[in-house]
């Protein structure tokens, strides 16, 4: 598969403040890369020098294969955006406002109507967008930046504001749209949806990439050598090391009848997080 | 350049559904209807010995419809866009520019001739003289439209319009007025396209007609509405890109 994102040593300076320093990775077309990090750590900052709405210092920024700056009005044709810049028209209603961008970008009105009925909102089109609770909003920002069926999609924080019910759905929605071939560019704080939904996820911290890889991958790289082990008539867990000594008191127990759980002991995302930065997500 | 008629089509039928519920823009449409009304009845009169004649009543209100409509109006728009975080949005979509410019442009230009043949008929100039109004008056009220977007655009709210664009609208506004007491006034006055207008308008509302002999008061007019839909252009793929 061929790169749709692809950044090449790219700083980014803000009056003398780096904010992104030597930035380099690529994203396959039909990915769901996730990029995590802290607040400050250059996120939002990435995602505005991809979409064009920054300039890097130094550094190449293809999308779609093409620069970014010299191809931008094809580019943003071809991409959707949930930002916190993203903003609403708050009195018109919600059909109004889907509209709005559906004829801006030749989608029937049948196809705005299935959107807003995969993100639950259909009992509400005529309601002004200003009487939409935040969630409510969040998820209409997020019908109309995958109205259009963007080859790429920008999503800054897109459950943050959802309970947790809604933001299930939004995954089934990001899911959905992947397999019809939406390549999906996710920033969040929350470590499950990363885990659930990324096939890639890199850690930004300070502007740099400090890891990179496969959810799955990461936590089997990371794994240290502890195994936890329930027993029956005992409440608390036992920890033993991973080796001839653990393995010997496991089948003891085993052959008493006294094993519950046997439990591999892999990190989370963000203890490796932690663990490689000395800073929490 | 990039435009679809599709597209500003689509900006134009949001900006209408918008307009009737935008309480502040309404307010603002209706003053120089007001003011109209008032100056009309005070001010105004049929003999010639009355102390303000029609055409200086209505060029009066006509300048009021040009800074509050023309200009203030799209410039609170392009505000409210920004501040709203909807034109950033507009911004990383398919709208180009002119697109965006032409969308909202529209509705200033429907609302604004609309209040300009109001005034018209509420002063009571003879309707002989209609359709020579409403042509020199729109060629300005364009002009004044991209100057009020260029405000809207530098603004970062709907507040900060005032100051931005108030220096700027008040120097339009009053050069012409006082073009008369000082030669210096009057000289800056013939470079402004309301001046030009001005000039126009009462020639044509004394019987006479536009010609060759308006071919300076026109150019001025039309190299105003090139400078500042150029001026809008580059501001808005400036304002695109943060800092």
């Amino acid at each position: 598969m061929e790169n749709i994102i692809s950044m090449k040593n790219v700083k980014k300076d803000f009056k003398g403040v780096t904010a992104i320093k030597n930035l380099s990775f690529s994203i396959k077309e039909g990915e769901i890369f996730g990029f995590l990090g802290p607040s400050g750590a250059g996120k939002t900052t990435t995602i505005k020098l991809l979409t064009s709405q920054l300039i890097p210092t130094s550094g190449e920024i293809k999308v779609f294969g093409k620069d970014v700056y010299a191809n931008k009005r094809e580019v943003v044709k071809n991409i959707g955006i949930l930002s916190d810049t993203s903003g609403l028209y708050e009195r018109l209603s919600v059909l109004d406002n889907l509209m709005l961008f559906a004829d801006i970008n030749g989608v029937s009105k049948k196809n705005v109507l299935e959107v807003l009925e995969k993100v639950d909102m259909n009992g509400e089109i005529k309601k002004e967008a200003k009487k939409l609770s935040k969630g409510m909003k969040q998820r209409l920002m997020i019908a109309r930046a995958v109205l259009h069926k963007p080859k790429l999609l920008f999503l800054d924080e897109p459950t943050s504001s959802l309970d947790p019910g809604t933001a299930l759905e939004i995954h089934r929605l990001l899911r959905a749209l992947n397999k019809e071939g939406t390549t999906i560019f996710l920033t969040t704080h929350n470590m499950v949806e990363a885990e659930k939904l990324c096939d890639r996820v890199a850690f930004l911290n300070a502007g740099e990439i400090v890891e990179m890889g496969n959810p799955e991958a990461l936590k089997i790289k990371y794994t240290n050598d502890d195994i936890k082990v329930i027993l029956k008539d005992k409440d608390n867990e036992i920890m033993l090391k991973n080796n001839l000594e653990g393995a010997l008191r496991i089948k003891a127990w085993m052959e008493e009848g006294k094993l519950i759980t046997i439990h591999s002991m892999e990190p989370s995302l963000e203890k490796i997080f932690l663990n490689l930065t000395g800073r929490e997500l | 350049m990039e435009f679809s008629v599709k597209r500003v089509n689509a900006l134009f039928k949001k900006e209408i559904k918008d307009f009737g519920k935008n309480k502040n823009i309404a307010i603002m449409c209706l003053l120089p209807i007001m003011f109209s009304i008032i100056y009309s009845n005070l001010l105004g009169g049929n003999s010639p010995k009355d102390s303000i004649s029609k055409v200086d009543i209505l060029i009066m209100c006509l300048g009021m419809n040009l800074a509050l409509v023309s200009s203030f109006v799209i410039a609170m728009l392009i505000a409210e866009e920004k501040e709203k975080n909807t034109l950033r949005t507009l911004m990383l979509s398919a709208v180009s520019p002119w697109e965006f410019l032409a969308g909202k442009a529209l509705i200033a230009l429907l609302v604004s001739e609309t209040i300009n043949i109001i005034m018209f008929f509420i002063v009571g100039i003879s309707t002989q003289y209609l359709g020579q109004y409403i042509l020199l008056t729109t060629l300005v009220v364009l002009t004044m439209i991209e100057i009020g977007a260029v405000i809207g655009i530098i603004s970062p709210n709907q507040m900060s319009t005032g100051v931005v664009g108030m220096p700027v609208i008040m120097i339009l506004l009053l050069i012409p007025l006082f073009a008369g007491i000082n030669k210096t006034i009057k000289t800056i006055a013939e470079f402004l396209p309301n001046y030009n207008m001005n000039l126009m308008l009462e020639k044509v509302f004394k019987g006479g007609t536009i010609g060759s002999g308006n071919v300076y008061n026109i150019a001025v007019i039309l190299v105003w509405i090139i400078i500042a839909a150029a001026t809008f252009m580059i501001t808005y793929n400036k304002r695109g890109l943060d800092k």
